[in-house]
């Protein structure tokens, strides 16, 4: 059946709603015309300007050049893309990017005693901060520290502008001539910047007040089927209502809608592995614990690619009194189960192979 | 004029299971009594991701078949092909995240659209997520 071109639908993803070909003809227009552009602007630029007899020009006007080569590069580029991204399929275009994603860098050398496996996140995270009780510290995800900064941006922002408007507005009532529209349309705008204050110093607060979790762990990578032990420490003056170390698997999906890029998730694993209620952490100390984790033998590995992942983490969550509910999350790599084959034969090098039929 | 029902993409293994390290082999050939002129033809075998987002994928084996003057290619012959599979990704059901496997025939004619044909399997055997609830 035909489909019908919707103009006003946002659109899933990158199924196309018009002719592929119209699209790739589009856009090789388009290129063509930036390219003719370019080389018009720099022919002009060159005959009329540059090359002019008994007018040298200084450097500031011959660097005038970028701006017409500039689209001709840019032109000839994005048509030999398009070439290439017709002429060739898919997986053949694929197999040349991973053979150059294959190539060794001079200088940067893979680390032998690390595992590095095809769509599975390296693990040099964790391994290269080395832990007190036990052998490795494990990172929390900084998505606290980027909320406050985001929210310290949001604020600086929002509240510098309504500040423009507000001196303005004050100005106009103490010079006794009040622009009574003016005055309204500020209050919610002003209300909107003291909730950003609040939010930001709730967000400061609830960082900081909460004290430091810690969390270490007895090895790295994880495997599935294997049992781990780790080391929790959370520091912070708190009467703690209650307090629990969860092991959870969660999946994430990103796709494009329209103009927006959205990430869907859904948990498929969690197991409270601690859990405590009603204690006390007295000034200057801290509440430690050992923790022992147990990789189902079922599970699926770490998964990483551009828009797709499996992730494994502990969340550490809890409750303290006069505080709301907090969550920190620290990210765990599970690898596949050691195979019971050799892991270089495994590892086998992608073989282009161009030949003809004999 | 041959379809693509007549080509044939076959993997030797009965089960289509396989294990990290295991050897994949299989071949693939076109069923037709006459010679069927075609430019090219490539062989992969590939993972790609299904579900909510957006499709990744990456190839794991690649060979090319091309057709030059004076050798046709000529593919009523059975091409085999093999390789040694990775360790990972393993397949995956997952909620909103699944991983699939294939051995993936492109001929592309010298008149007419592209021919695909795809063999699926399975490597590891981690089980399906656990369904909402």
């Amino acid at each position: 059946m035909a489909q019908r071109l919707r103009l006003f639908v946002k659109k899933r993803g990158q199924r196309r709603t018009g002719s592929r070909w119209l699209g790739t003809l589009a856009i090789a227009a388009l290129d063509i015309s930036l390219v003719a552009l370019g080389a018009a602007g720099l022919y002009w630029l060159l005959a009329r300007v540059l090359l002019l007899e008994g007018e040298p020009q200084s450097w500031v006007a011959w660097s005038a050049l970028v701006i017409p080569i500039a689209p001709i590069v840019y032109g000839i580029t994005d048509l030999a893309v398009l070439v290439w991204r017709n002429l060739a399929s898919s997986e053949r275009r694929a197999a040349v990017v991973q053979m150059a994603s294959d190539w060794e860098l001079p200088g940067i050398s893979p680390q032998p005693d690390r595992p590095a496996l095809p769509a599975v996140p390296p693990i040099d995270a964790v391994v290269d901060s080395p832990g007190v009780r036990l052998s490795y510290r494990l990172p929390s995800d900084a998505v606290s520290g980027q909320l406050s900064l985001a929210l310290a941006a949001v604020a600086v922002i929002w509240n510098s502008l309504v500040a423009g408007f507000v001196i303005q507005v004050v100005r106009q009532h103490w010079a006794g001539q009040p622009n009574w529209l003016l005055t309204w349309l500020v209050v919610p705008f002003v209300f909107a910047g003291a909730w950003t204050i609040y939010a930001l110093v709730r967000q400061i607060l609830l960082t900081s007040g909460t004290g430091t979790t810690l969390l270490e762990i007895s090895d790295h990578p994880l495997h599935p089927g294997y049992r781990y032990e780790a080391f929790l420490s959370q520091t912070g003056r708190l009467h703690v209502r209650w307090f629990q170390v969860q092991l959870v698997c969660e999946e994430q999906a990103t796709f494009q809608q329209g103009t927006d890029t959205r990430t869907a998730t859904a948990v498929v694993y969690r197991e409270t592995v601690f859990s405590e209620r009603k204690f006390a952490i007295p000034p200057g100390g801290a509440f430690e614990t050992h923790i022992s984790i147990n990789i189902p033998r079922s599970a699926m590995h770490s998964f990483t690619a551009p828009h797709n992942a499996v992730s494994w983490m502990l969340v550490v969550r809890g409750r303290m009194a006069r505080w709301p509910e907090f969550e920190r999350r620290f990210p765990l790599y599970v690898y596949p189960a050691p195979a019971a084959r050799e892991p270089a034969a495994a590892a086998t090098t992608l073989r282009t192979v161009t030949h003809s039929a004999k | 004029m041959t379809t693509a029902s007549a080509v044939t993409l076959k993997l030797d293994s009965s089960t289509g299971a396989f294990q990290s390290g295991e050897r994949l082999s299989g071949h693939f050939l076109v069923e037709s009594a006459t010679p069927w002129p075609v430019s090219s033809a490539e062989l992969s075998l590939l993972w790609y991701t299904a579900g909510q987002g957006e499709e990744d994928f990456a190839v794991h084996y690649f060979e090319r078949f091309v057709d030059e003057p004076g050798r046709p290619l000529d593919l009523r012959l059975p091409h085999r092909f093999a390789a040694v599979l990775p360790p990972s990704p393993l397949s995956y059901e997952g909620r909103i995240v699944k991983i699939c496997w294939c051995a993936r025939l492109r001929v592309f004619p010298q008149q007419g659209p592209e021919v695909v044909q795809e063999a699926a399997f399975r490597l590891g055997e981690v089980p399906a997520a656990p369904g909402d609830g």
